[in-house]
Order: C-alpha cells, then sequence, then structure tokens
C-alpha cells in the first residue's frame, strides 16, 4: 500500500513537473529589448528586456515567478554563454509589465556576435531551470576596441621597364584594416576606404596647354604624359557566373582579355566606344581626385561599411546571421598598367591615396 | 634586367610597408557656430603603433558618401546642396609627431563670416608624411629613413644601402639623389614640366619652419631633420626623375617625332607608391539659420522573389519608406517599423537602421526587409522616423498577403 501510495505521489509529482515544465515557457512574453551595438571587450554591458506576465495565462501560474537570466553569443557558429557574476535572480508579479536592466560582463575575444538571452527559471541554477522566453536579439552585438588603423603591404611597387602592352604588377598589395568606428551611442558608423590619385593638386599642369586632359594614372617624368593605372580586387568581381571568372579560384582576371580590362561586350556590331559595358570590367582605373564627382560610381571604394543593416559591400548573408557577414580583411589588390603605342618612353610614378572617410 | 626585377620584388616585398594606426578622436565634428564669431576646436590624435608617425593636417573639401538610394533634386548635385567652408578653417600646425603611445592634439581656429547662412561643411585632412621605426628600420612610406629610438642616436645611412638608394624609385640614381640633397630640385614656378602646387600639403617648407617652432622636443628635432630629408621625397620623386630625364627622350630613330613612343625595343620605367589619408568631416551650423524637418512622402510594399533561402513559412517582403529633407541642415534617419495584425497585436518590430546623412531637399528610401509569414493576412505598418533634435517624423500604412505571403494590396 505504502509503494503504491509512493508511486502515485511521484507520478503526481513527476506529472506536475511536466505540466509546468510545457506550460512555463508561455507565461512570459518578452515585450521589447534594447542593448548598445558595440561594446569594449570584457567590459559590463547592459541590457534591457521588458517582460510581461499576463495574469490569465495559467491557472496553475504562481503568483510570483522569480527566474535568472544569461546571454548566448555566437560567433562563428560558436556560442558561448555568459552568466552574471553573483547568481542573481529577478521577480515578477502576475499581471505586471516590468523592465529589467541586466548587466554582463562581456567575452574578452572581439568580434562580431548574435545575440540571444535565456530567461529561465531562478528556482535551480541555471542553465538547468525551466526556460519561460528566449529572446533573440535582431541586430549584432560588436565586441572591439575602437581602431582606425590600415596597413598596406608592400607600399611601394617597382613595375620595372614595361614594352608596350599591359602589365600586371604580380604582387598583390595585401590590404589590412582595423577600422571600428562606434560613436558616444554605441552605434558602429559607416566608413568607406577610397582609392584614387591626387595628381591634379599636385601638378597645376602645362600652362598655355589648349586641352586639360585626364591627370589620373601614372605620370611620366617630364609632367607631360601620362599612363593608366588600373587596380583589380575581389570586392569588386567578376561575377563568376556572368564573366566566366572566378576571382576566388582563379586570381585576378588576366589584364589581356578586353572583356575584364575595358568591359563586357554587349553589342558586337557598335563601335569600340559603344559596344562594351565599361561601368562592368573588372579592373577599374584609379581616378583622380580632381575627376571625381560627388555621386558614389565616381568614387572607388575598396572596402566599406554601410550601417543600414550592419552588412559589408558585397555581403552574402542570406540568412540573416550576422556572424556570418564577414569583413574581407585582409584582401589584396593587383594594379596593372597600360603602355598604349602611343605611350612615351621614360620613367612614370605614381603616388595612390587610401583615404578612410566616414561622414 | 632580370637582375633588377627580382631586385625590384624583393624590395617591394620586403622593404615597405604602410602602417596607419593613428586613432582621431572625435571622428565628425558639428558645431553650430554664431555668424561672425571665432571658434577653436581640438582633435586627438593617438599614435597606437611601436613606430613616429608624422602626420600632415590640413583642411580639405568635403566628401560626399552618398547611399544609393539618395534621390537629389532634379538638375542639382550635391555640391549645391551643401556650401563648402574649408576656407574658414586654420591649422597652428601642418606637420605633427606623434610618438608611439602620444596622444596629440591638433587645434583648428574656424572663423565665421558675419553674413554666413545656412549649413557648411568640410574636411579635415590629416596625411601619413612618414613612419618611422625606433629600431632604426624603415618602414612604410618612410623614405629616408632615421632613427628616433631612445638608444637610437645616429641617422641611419640609408644612402649607403642599394636598397634605400631613392626615396620613390627604386631605379633612381644614387648620384642623382645627392644631387638633389644639395638643392638642385627644380621648384621654380617657370620649371613648366612640372608645375609644383605648392599651397598643397605636400609642400612642406612651412611644415617644417611650424615645427620647428612648436616642437621642442628631441624627437621633434629629428623629425625636422626627417621632414627636410623628405623634401626630397615631398618635392617630389617626380622632380626627381625630371632631372634625371631632363630633356625629353628623342628618339634617333624617328626624325618625325620631338619624343620617342614606345616600340619594341623602348621601355618604360613604372612606379608606384601608396599612401594613406584619414579625412574627418567638420560640419558647421550658422547659429538659429538651420532647422530639422522631414516629410515621410511614400511608403511601398513588395514582395522579393529571390533564390535568398529563409524558411519555408516565411517569405521576403520588403517596405521602402522614402523621407525629404525638407530642412535646412543635414540629418541622420534612425527608425522603427511596428507591424501590426488586424487585431492590432504587434507581430513584429523592425529596425530601419541608421542612414547615411540626407542632405537638404534629398530624398532618401530606406529599404527594410521582413520575413512574413505565408498566411493570408491584413497587416498595419506604424513608420516612425527619428530626424534628431526630436523630431519625429511618423505615418501608418495598412496592407494585406496572400497565403504565400505575397503582397496583394
Amino acid at each position: 500500500m505504502r509503494k503504491m501510495l509512493f508511486s502515485v505521489f511521484t507520478l503526481s509529482v513527476l506529472l506536475f513537473i511536466c505540466i509546468t515544465v510545457v506550460e512555463a515557457g508561455d507565461w512570459l512574453v518578452a515585450k521589447s529589448y534594447y542593448y548598445k551595438r558595440t561594446v569594449l571587450p570584457g567590459a559590463s554591458h547592459s541590457f534591457n528586456v521588458r517582460l510581461n506576465y499576463p495574469s490569465n495565462v495559467d491557472p496553475l501560474a504562481p503568483a510570483t515567478i522569480t527566474f535568472y537570466a544569461f546571454l548566448v553569443l555566437t560567433r562563428n557558429n560558436i556560442s558561448t554563454e555568459v552568466y552574471q557574476p553573483p547568481f542573481t535572480t529577478y521577480d515578477i508579479n502576475n499581471g505586471e509589465n516590468r523592465t529589467f536592466n541586466l548587466r554582463f560582463n562581456m567575452p574578452s575575444q572581439e568580434g562580431v556576435y548574435t545575440v540571444a538571452m535565456v530567461i529561465v527559471s531562478g528556482m535551480i541554477s541555471p542553465p538547468d531551470g525551466t526556460v519561460f522566453v528566449r529572446v533573440f536579439g535582431k541586430y549584432p552585438l560588436v565586441i572591439g576596441t575602437p581602431r582606425q588603423a590600415l596597413n598596406a603591404h608592400p607600399s611601394k611597387l617597382a613595375f620595372g621597364e614595361l614594352r608596350m602592352g599591359r602589365f600586371m604588377y604580380p604582387i598583390p598589395v595585401k590590404v589590412r584594416y582595423n577600422m571600428f568606428l562606434p560613436n558616444k551611442l554605441g552605434d558602429p558608423q559607416s566608413w568607406a576606404l577610397r582609392i584614387y590619385t591626387d595628381n591634379a593638386n599636385r601638378f597645376k599642369g602645362i600652362p598655355k596647354t589648349v586641352r586639360k586632359l585626364s591627370c589620373s594614372g601614372l605620370i611620366h617624368s617630364s609632367g607631360k604624359y601620362t599612363m593608366p593605372l588600373k587596380f583589380w580586387t575581389l570586392n569588386w568581381g567578376p561575377d563568376p557566373h556572368n564573366g566566366g571568372w572566378d576571382g576566388v579560384m582563379q586570381g585576378p582576371p588576366p589584364v589581356e582579355d578586353d572583356d575584364f580590362w575595358k568591359g563586357p561586350e554587349i553589342d558586337e556590331s557598335r563601335k569600340e566606344k559603344e559596344k562594351r559595358d565599361f561601368e562592368r570590367g573588372a579592373w577599374l582605373s584609379v581616378p583622380d581626385y580632381s575627376n571625381m564627382g560627388v555621386g558614389r560610381d565616381a568614387w572607388r571604394s575598396l572596402v566599406g561599411v554601410f550601417t543600414y543593416d550592419g552588412q559589408y559591400l558585397n555581403p552574402l548573408n542570406p540568412t540573416g546571421d550576422f556572424t556570418l557577414t564577414q569583413q574581407p580583411d585582409p584582401f589584396d589588390m593587383f594594379f596593372a598598367t597600360e603602355a598604349g603605342s602611343t605611350a612615351v618612353k621614360g620613367q612614370y610614378s605614381g603616388r595612390v591615396i587610401l583615404e578612410l572617410f566616414s561622414p | 634586367m632580370i637582375k633588377k626585377i627580382v631586385f625590384g620584388f624583393l624590395y617591394s616585398v620586403l622593404c615597405s610597408n604602410i602602417v596607419f594606426a593613428v586613432d582621431v578622436e572625435p571622428g565628425r565634428l558639428e558645431l553650430t557656430l554664431p555668424a561672425g564669431s571665432d571658434h577653436k576646436v581640438s582633435f586627438k590624435l593617438s599614435n597606437r603603433t611601436s613606430e613616429i608617425m608624422v602626420i600632415g593636417v590640413s583642411s580639405g573639401d568635403y566628401r560626399f558618401l552618398l547611399s544609393e538610394n539618395s534621390v537629389l533634386p532634379k538638375g542639382k548635385n550635391p555640391n549645391q546642396l551643401i556650401k563648402h567652408c574649408k576656407g574658414w578653417i586654420s591649422s597652428e600646425l601642418s606637420n605633427l609627431v606623434v610618438n608611439p603611445a602620444e596622444e596629440k592634439e591638433v587645434f583648428l581656429n574656424i572663423k565665421v563670416p558675419q553674413n554666413a547662412k545656412g549649413e557648411y561643411a568640410a574636411c579635415l585632412i590629416l596625411d601619413q608624411v612618414s613612419e618611422v621605426k625606433k629600431n632604426n628600420d624603415v618602414v612604410g612610406d618612410a623614405l629616408v629613413a632615421e632613427s628616433f629610438g631612445e638608444g637610437g642616436d645616429d641617422d641611419v645611412l640609408l644612402d649607403d644601402d642599394p636598397m634605400f638608394s631613392d626615396n620613390d624609385s627604386f631605379f633612381t640614381d644614387k648620384s642623382l639623389l645627392k644631387d638633389n640633397e644639395s638643392s638642385n630640385i627644380d621648384l621654380s614656378p617657370d620649371n613648366e614640366a612640372l608645375v609644383f602646387d605648392k599651397d598643397n600639403e605636400f609642400n612642406n617648407e612651412s611644415s617644417i619652419s611650424k615645427l620647428n617652432n612648436s616642437d621642442k622636443d628631441n624627437s621633434s628635432a629629428k623629425a625636422v631633420d626627417l621632414l627636410k630629408k623628405q623634401k626630397l621625397d615631398l618635392a617630389d620623386n617626380d622632380t626627381l626623375l625630371k632631372n634625371k630625364h631632363n630633356e625629353p627622350v628623342v628618339d634617333n630613330e624617328s626624325s618625325d617625332n620631338s619624343v620617342s613612343t614606345v616600340h619594341d625595343e623602348a621601355q618604360l620605367d613604372v612606379d608606384l607608391k601608396v599612401v594613406y589619408r584619414r579625412s574627418v568631416p567638420i560640419y558647421v551650423f550658422v547659429d538659429g539659420t538651420t532647422k530639422i524637418d522631414g516629410k515621410i512622402t511614400g511608403v511601398s510594399f513588395e514582395s522579393v522573389k529571390d533564390d535568398m533561402q529563409i524558411e519555408n513559412h516565411l517569405s521576403r517582403l520588403k517596405i521602402e519608406t522614402t523621407l525629404k529633407n525638407t530642412g535646412s541642415r543635414h540629418i541622420r534617419l534612425k527608425g522603427t517599423i511596428v507591424i501590426m495584425n488586424s487585431k492590432g497585436e504587434v507581430v513584429d518590430t523592425l529596425s530601419t537602421g541608421k542612414t547615411l546623412p540626407i542632405f537638404p531637399s534629398v530624398s532618401e528610401i530606406i529599404p527594410v526587409y521582413w520575413k512574413c509569414p505565408k498566411v493570408s493576412a491584413e497587416y498595419t505598418a506604424v513608420i516612425t522616423l527619428d530626424l534628431g533634435d526630436n523630431n519625429i517624423a511618423q505615418t501608418t500604412k495598412s496592407f494585406s498577403t496572400d497565403s504565400e505571403g505575397f503582397v496583394v494590396k
């Protein structure tokens, strides 16, 4: 008899626990949340969450729920659970709407993290308590130290002696950068790394000349002639599906191929100047500052981040997983030039400026 | 020939590198100043590297970074939407030496004319003039290296090293460089081949004298030496090269042309250098003459049918909100879109992100994507945009979807 009573009691307890586990998930509702998007590594960071404990949620629901919250930060598919240093529990009464300010010490590893807050029963030590609600952050948390660092190697290229034709300098300029520009509200700011020459500011030009030519590119030692300078990075294509060249696998597209150097053919029947889409050439001309207008197309951005969506210049992030949005760092930049049939022999030199601008 | 190329490659790979790790604080300056006033502002430069950095300081035109969703008023370009104030800004220093782990301040004077009205913009331009390592190694853009270290008291005579025989050009004669060191560089306005713009940041004369007056410490004095030597570079490598090729090359084989073009036998020497520049925007609002205002001029809903992989029960919906800046200064929008069902319950809250500056009279189309359930339903979107300084633009728009989650109304 005793055994039977004990079994019934045990079953009742288990049933009650099961019901509680199943139902408890619906007891709390997260109405909203807020956290600053950027934080220093290892710093304490505040997360606000507004919770609602509806009064008519369940007749079995207790008058007060005690809960504990912890964070799950995910970076590159590796999740880290972050707990509050002292085991702190919070209470919310039935029928109450309340905002909780929870502080956590952030990991010391810099990076972009996906955020989830798990709110569990505070009756048992986390993370074993019954999960009341999971709050998934819709924007990434960037852990990092504000930096504006750039490294380009090599920064001097001696092409050597060239003959007529196109020539790509075979060694890439490896560009590494660490641009992290949060403002005082903790929002990351947009920035772009641009490439141009500043020849027009450097040379006022030849007096009494009738025609002013574009001064972009490499300048002859006499100052009277220029040679085009082009660059290629993976950030600018070409699209392997359209151009038939996969830059990731094959590296810089061949300079000898007009489709990559000038732009793909769109209409063979037209004249040379009209038959190509010059905007879509994989090799892009390095413009001169004086030639650049204010439009986006006029500037050549090597890389940048825009805060509309927090994604990078060529985003490939269809699932919305912030941690999969990888900054192309470092990236390789190749330079090439062309000595046409009218090029004047002698010494040419150029100075390419990499400019960081955050408006 | 092959030897030269190999040597050049080795030189490029081993000996040239630019590192720029000077943090600028603040990264942007927005000032409201009365017309006719003088104002002094400062920027802090922190050197996070272990190398001494020499930074050229100057003012420049404002740089536009427009979104691809910006719609300009017809017949206008952005230069007509904002006035430039480069000429209002003056700096005490045009070159600054920042030691490793040091923080230095750059002071700028902004003089607002009496008749100024509206919004103006300019940029503080910081150029990497050079960098020199403590351990006597040349790095990056350092063209004639020097020692700035505590223990290093002698200049490194790189002229003796064939790898450093030239500033920019590896192939330039060492003897030529030495000739030019004895001020043979032709910078006269009559030099028709290269008329150098002496007003721009590459004119180093004033920089050196200013630096002499302003920075008295040891390392700065050495930096002055460095700058003097760099005068060679800043006066331009091209000028050096011009001296090397003083006369246009006459092609003996072709008497018709005064200069030779490239034939199979003829050759070109090409050198390239990469340098770093940081531009910091400065916005000036003339007190009492600007206002923030904006109007939501359109909201559209569109189903996105593409290959993006999202959950099976969801489809993608694009909500485009168009806001026109009807004020007289730029704004940066930040807002939310709250989507409610027919019962008035909140289904989702979306962030619009933060836009780039939107200048007066410019419209901005703000795209926001929503993962929409594949159910036939009616929704209401409440769009709230924060224009700044407690100015809000808000609108409400209804839409409905079919069982595939596509917009039908």
